[in-house]
């Protein structure tokens, strides 16, 4: 979806966080609803926004403000490229961890809370990685939560409660990020089971006695894969075990997994991530078909396509016990298959913060409304 | 607008507000939910809650519940709302800013008794656990898969997973692991209004906004948390741990910087300086030089395979920046005395000085050197000696401002010293609080790092969970009251093996 897609009646390009919140003020008083854009590559990533009046785009909030290779800080503005990102960062051997390969902004991809799960089972996800931000809201102000220093506990982590939201609850205009060195080496290993048993039992080896692997993935056939990685010669040797160890179950190689791992934000299918404990990530693969497993972060990602209405009652089979749809989250989807915690009274706690901090309702009308959020309570409270 | 510190004072532990007859009325009622056993409200029983790891400033709850269970502490909650008490949760009371003061009074919510493992899930790699349960003991119930709980504050021997989460607990090893917010999948926490909340998945790093980001390090002021879902780490095969000295803090950061430049992230880069070693080394005789003007003490963890290398490197760091001298613990043994030499500062500070206050500032890693310069300066101007313990790899600094507490001038100067070190940790890019938390120590000083309106908007969030402000009261906000100094402890014995900052 394009911003262009939205039907939007306006479109508004603010070239500072002051701007931001000046055109957030002045939609607020005249009940304008405003949607967010960084690139526009992943609109509904967290969930189909409604109907809007202003296309907010925050793509001119660009550049590096401070980057600090010796603390392992970075601070940029919302609209900052991850291409931008991964260029500053290379020159000095450092990242941050849990950038996809696509386009699109630092800002928009926090909003979407979406973190690249080959990087995150290791790293850690970017809302963890999030150490400050700046947001400005719909009463026209530009605050702050955290700071630059990597180690801080003074006041609340508000900055880590807008991952994920939208921009539902305000919208970042700068971010600063704890950051990691490269690791000196990484290495691959597959493994080609010859049944699904097989895999499970590699898995399970690997997750209680094996070298610690920086990703694991299962894809159809099915084939296991894992990177490890960290210094070279305990990286070279962490492939050399894992090898060793997968080889009781079936044909192994060095191969590099083929890119992309896995549906990425944007996509014009309907890819859903459905997320269970790591024990149980092998039992969904097996049941949905077709998909990609990251056992050691919980999911299954899952690329569907099919008329909406056999996707929605798929979905609804899917959704229930432990599993979640999450990520895109198509306008065609029953309000009842939320991408939310499942916990009416967390649902509620969140439409109480969504009030008073975004009183006029004007941020992102969508999934994160409170009303949305109180009817996706209700749901789950009668269920 | 944070004040300058006036003259210290003592808040006379005054007893009670309730009128006892009042108290025991109260305390009947709870009992019909708790039982009996479970609720405290004469005065010898409600003296050890008067006070948490700040000691000196203290207040008297009303009453005192050690609920069993959630759905006990969702009666408690729910009694207090009846009853328009304030509800304090607490847990080990080894906080150091004073986060569980019960200042207005109230209900003080003890989880001692919530203090189960309820599960170990190697899988999973999670452990699903009760507040109570004491950190160290989570990481030893888990040890059997050789797994073990990360966050590791100075107090884990005895402070309870649930303060931890409160504070959003650091440690030596967060500098490689991150601190409890990065160990934390899910919590069920009672609302203000006595509602049972989950927030969080079992399966780690989902998407979506969520409140668990804010009920961390929220010091008990959202929400009452009766069971957390929290991240287990594989046991690193290999530890290994390096002691230097150098004759200047100076020398000894550049070799940390030196480190840090080539890609190595130790588990742990823990530094103290010339003052700290003159009072640690006569008691635990680790061979530092009584001239050297700062220790370093560096962990790795990890495979084996390449740390001889990483070895190698580390000591030519050292040597280059010219370490007077370099040691290596060979075995478990030397490792606990090479820690001691940090470990043991606190309790080796009651030989040089008869009062510390402890501080607890954070800056970028690369001011450290500066700062600490102004930390000695400040106390230099006022006649004060200051000994710093700190976590040099990601800037956290504690300064321990010595001094003499039968002098209420030294005292008076102490405190202002102390207000002038976290200010200029403010100046220098950095902040109030590393891994203390800001509760009732700091909270007037939260002017120095956020504006009126960003404290406007934490505060919105805390008055929408909380509209009557009934959980926690007056922590963490500045309440425009008279500016609180707290007063500084009294060294202990020297020789002191107790909680190490």
């Amino acid at each position: 979806m394009s911003a262009l897609d939205t039907g939007v009646a306006r479109t508004v390009r603010p070239a500072s966080a002051a701007e931001v919140a000046v055109a957030l003020a002045a939609c607020a008083a005249a009940g304008e609803r405003v949607l967010p854009v960084g690139a526009g590559t992943a609109l509904a990533a967290a969930g189909a926004p409604e109907a809007c009046d202003v296309a907010l785009v925050l793509g001119a909030l660009q550049g590096v403000v401070d980057y600090s290779p010796e603390d392992m800080t970075l601070t940029v503005l919302a609209g900052t490229t991850l291409d931008t990102i991964r260029q500053t960062l290379a020159s000095r051997a450092q990242r941050l961890p849990g950038l996809p390969v696509n386009a699109g902004t630092i800002g928009g991809l926090l909003a979407c809370g979406w973190t690249a799960p080959e990087e995150r089972e290791a790293q850690g996800t970017l809302r963890e990685r999030l150490i400050g931000a700046q947001v400005a809201d719909s009463t026209g102000r530009v605050t702050r939560s955290g700071g630059r220093v990597v180690k801080n506990v003074t006041g609340y982590d508000l900055h880590r409660m807008h991952v994920g939201a939208g921009g539902a609850f305000g919208i970042f205009t700068e971010l600063t990020f704890r950051l990691e060195p490269e690791p000196e080496h990484r290495a691959h290993v597959s493994l080609e089971a010859p049944s699904l048993e097989a895999a499970r039992e590699a898995w399970r080896w690997l997750r209680a006695e094996g070298p610690e692997a920086a990703f694991v993935c299962v894809r159809p056939g099915p084939v296991l894969a894992a990177r490890v990685e960290g210094d070279e010669e305990p990286a070279r040797e962490a492939a050399l075990a894992l090898a060793a160890g997968w080889g009781r179950w079936g044909s192994v190689s060095s191969r590099e997994p083929v890119s992309p791992e896995a549906p990425a934000p944007g996509r014009a299918r309907l890819s859903v991530s459905l997320r269970a404990a790591p024990s149980r990530v092998l039992d969904l693969f097996e049941e949905v078909k077709g998909a990609v497993a990251y056992p050691q972060s919980g999911e299954v990602w899952l690329d569907l396509a099919g008329d909406p209405d056999d996707l929605t009652a798929r979905l609804r089979t899917l959704a229930r016990g432990t599993y979640r749809v999450h990520d895109e989250a198509p306008a065609f989807l029953p309000p009842e298959l939320p991408r939310w915690s499942a916990d009416p009274g967390a649902l509620v706690a969140l439409a109480k913060v969504k009030r008073a901090l975004d009183p006029s309702g004007i941020l992102r009308p969508g999934s994160y409304s409170a009303d949305a959020l109180e009817r996706a309570a209700a749901w789950f409270a009668r269920r | 607008m944070a004040r300058a510190p006036g003259i210290y004072h003592i808040t006379p532990a005054a007893g009670p507000r309730l009128a006892r007859s009042r108290r025991a009325a109260l305390a009947r009622t709870l009992a019909r939910v708790v039982g009996e056993e479970a609720v405290r409200w004469r005065e010898p029983e409600l003296l050890v809650y008067d006070a948490d790891g700040l000691v000196i400033e203290k207040f008297w709850p009303d009453l005192v519940v050690l609920p069993r269970t959630g759905e006990e502490v969702r009666e408690v909650m729910r009694f207090a709302a009846r009853e328009k008490l304030p509800v304090m949760a607490r847990g080990a009371g080894t906080g150091l800013c004073g986060g569980s003061l019960a200042e207005r009074g109230g209900i003080v919510i003890s989880v001692a008794r919530l203090d189960r493992v309820l599960a170990i899930e190697p899988e999973d790699r999670l452990a699903v656990v009760e507040p109570g349960v004491v950190n160290l003991d989570l990481s030893r119930a888990a040890a059997a898969h050789r797994l073990y709980y990360a966050p590791d504050p100075s107090s884990q021997m005895s402070s309870t997973v649930g303060g931890n989460l409160a504070t959003n607990a650091g440690g030596p090893h967060c500098l490689k692991y991150g601190q409890t917010h990065r160990h934390i999948l899910a919590c069920t926490f009672v609302s203000a209004e006595g509602e049972i909340v989950r927030v969080g998945d079992r399966a780690p790093g989902g998407p979506a906004a969520e409140l668990l980001s804010v009920m961390i390090g929220s010091e008990g002021t959202l929400g009452v948390v009766t069971e957390l879902t929290v991240k287990l780490l594989r046991v690193p095969e290999t530890v290994r741990t390096f002691l230097a000295s150098f004759e200047t803090v100076e020398a000894a950061s550049r070799a940390v910087s030196d480190l840090i430049a080539a890609g190595i992230v130790p588990a742990a880069l823990e530094m103290i300086d010339h003052l700290t070693i003159v009072a640690v080394e006569p008691y635990v005789h680790v061979g530092l030089p009584m001239n050297a003007g700062a220790a370093l003490l560096i962990e790795l963890d990890g495979p084996a395979a390449g740390m001889d290398r990483r070895a190698r490197q580390i000591e030519s760091m050292c040597t280059a920046r010219g370490a007077m001298n370099y040691r290596e613990a060979k075995d478990d043994a030397e490792r606990a005395l090479l820690w001691k030499a940090r470990k043991g500062a606190f309790g080796a500070m009651g030989r040089i000085a008869n009062g510390f206050y402890v501080m607890d500032g954070v800056v970028p890693r690369t001011r450290l050197p500066e700062t600490l310069a102004r930390v000695g300066q400040i106390c230099e101007e006022r006649g004060l000696r200051v000994a710093n313990v700190f976590h040099a790899g990601d800037g956290n600094l504690h300064p321990n401002v010595l001094f003499d507490p039968d002098n209420p001038a030294e005292v008076s100067a102490a405190l202002e010293a102390s207000f002038e070190i976290l200010r200029t940790c403010v100046a220098l890019g950095g902040s109030l609080s590393g891994e203390h938390g800001i509760g009732n120590e700091k909270r007037e000083m939260m002017g120095l790092v956020f504006t009126p309106d960003d404290l406007e908007v934490m505060r919105a969030v805390k008055t929408a969970l909380d509209p009557g402000e009934a959980l926690n009261p007056d922590k963490i906000f500045p309440t425009g009251h008279e500016p609180w100094r707290p007063v500084p402890l009294r060294a202990v014995a020297s020789g002191d093996e107790g909680a190490w900052i």
